[in-house]
């Protein structure tokens, strides 16, 4: 996987029915991404956390790999660096079809809502 | 158009555009609670209004804009 | 056509993440930039695919590359620091690989405050790559 255990590691993973679970994560403050994102000023890419949820995805459904098909509407809410970030939860609610899984995501902590996404995986 | 027909189409837009089932908004409620807008989504509903009331927003105009009357009252006086 | 401008000159991002060679086009409302996807490429996958996270960044940074030329030639020295504030209507058509060069244009829908829409669409030669609707909020 490309982030998982660069990026951010999976601490626990609470199974809900059907394909939904809540994973519990921590950021991996030195992953190389902030070398340049940005200079002096560590910041979380937006699109470093969307792919945070795909890989989510690939453990709950163990597909060995994903393709992001279609983004519905992905809200970045507020900024996030690995140095204030400690506890995060990548909450998933997934629906599979025959072509593949609609995926409505979130992550959040205690303090904030950082990220709502709503789109299409297929293997 | 009418000021009942900007209300309905408004309220419609509004309502797909923010995925809110009950679209009759009360006229003097605000809106930026009602939509729980912010800087982000702000930018859609002035694109919504432009794109369908040819009704251009300039970002000064925006804090003239607390309520749905105050949005409808804009929009039925800039019409072209 | 523009000359020649080095992108660190037009984005804050560094390595590992720049993920635009150069901005080959640009004028008020839309700009074209340049990406070829060689093997230390962060979204780089195993199957020697680009991951389509790293195409929305590399239209994201374009999209931020033209906001920093705009600036620049209004002589301000640092390239603005601009961060994805929503990705709608992404759609992907194919995945690019290793050694595809991305050609990606990016237009101006709407600027409001410090928030820009842009539409964005990458291709490699004709075929469309993917395209997507991004508001792109700068900084103050």
């Amino acid at each position: 996987m490309m982030l998982k255990d660069k990026y951010f590691k999976v601490n626990d993973c609470t199974k809900g029915e059907g394909l939904s679970a809540d994973y519990s994560i921590s950021l991996l403050e030195d992953c190389e991404v902030y070398a340049g994102h940005f200079p002096g000023e560590p910041i979380c890419p937006g699109v470093c956390n969307i792919q945070t949820v795909k890989e989510c995805m690939m453990l709950l459904t163990g597909e060995k790999s994903l393709s992001i098909r279609k983004v519905k509407r992905c809200r970045f809410k507020a900024l996030m660096s690995p140095q204030t970030v400690r506890q995060l939860n990548v909450h998933i609610d997934a629906a599979k079809h025959d072509d593949g899984y609609t995926v409505v995501a979130r992550i959040y902590n205690a303090e904030t809502d950082f990220m709502e996404f709503n789109g299409e995986m297929s293997s | 158009m009418t000021r009942e027909e900007i209300i309905a189409k408004v309220n419609s837009l509004l309502a797909e555009e923010f995925e809110i089932e009950d679209s009759n908004f009360a006229g003097d409620a605000n809106m930026k609670d009602s939509l729980n807008l912010d800087s982000i989504n702000l930018v859609d509903l002035i694109a919504l209004v432009q794109f369908n009331f040819k009704v251009t927003i300039p970002v000064d105009d925006l804090h003239k804009l607390q309520t749905f009357n105050d949005l409808y009252d804009y929009i039925e006086s800039h019409q072209a | 056509m523009i000359d020649y401008i080095d992108i660190r000159q037009l984005i804050p991002q560094r390595q590992p993440i720049m993920m635009v060679d150069a901005l080959v086009e640009a004028d008020e409302q839309s700009a074209t930039s340049r990406l070829i996807i060689r093997d230390n490429n962060f979204f780089l996958q195993e199957d020697g695919c680009l991951g389509e996270v790293g195409l929305i960044e590399h239209m994201a940074q374009t999209a931020s590359a033209h906001a920093g030329y705009m600036a620049f030639k209004q002589g301000v020295q640092e390239a603005p620091i601009g961060y994805i504030g929503e990705v709608k209507g992404f759609c992907l058509y194919m995945l690019p690989k290793k050694g595809d060069e991305l050609t990606t244009t990016v237009q101006i829908v709407l600027q409001a405050g410090n928030v820009t829409v842009v539409n964005a669409m990458t291709k490699v030669d004709d075929s469309l790559v993917a395209e997507t609707q991004l508001k792109i909020s700068l900084k103050e």
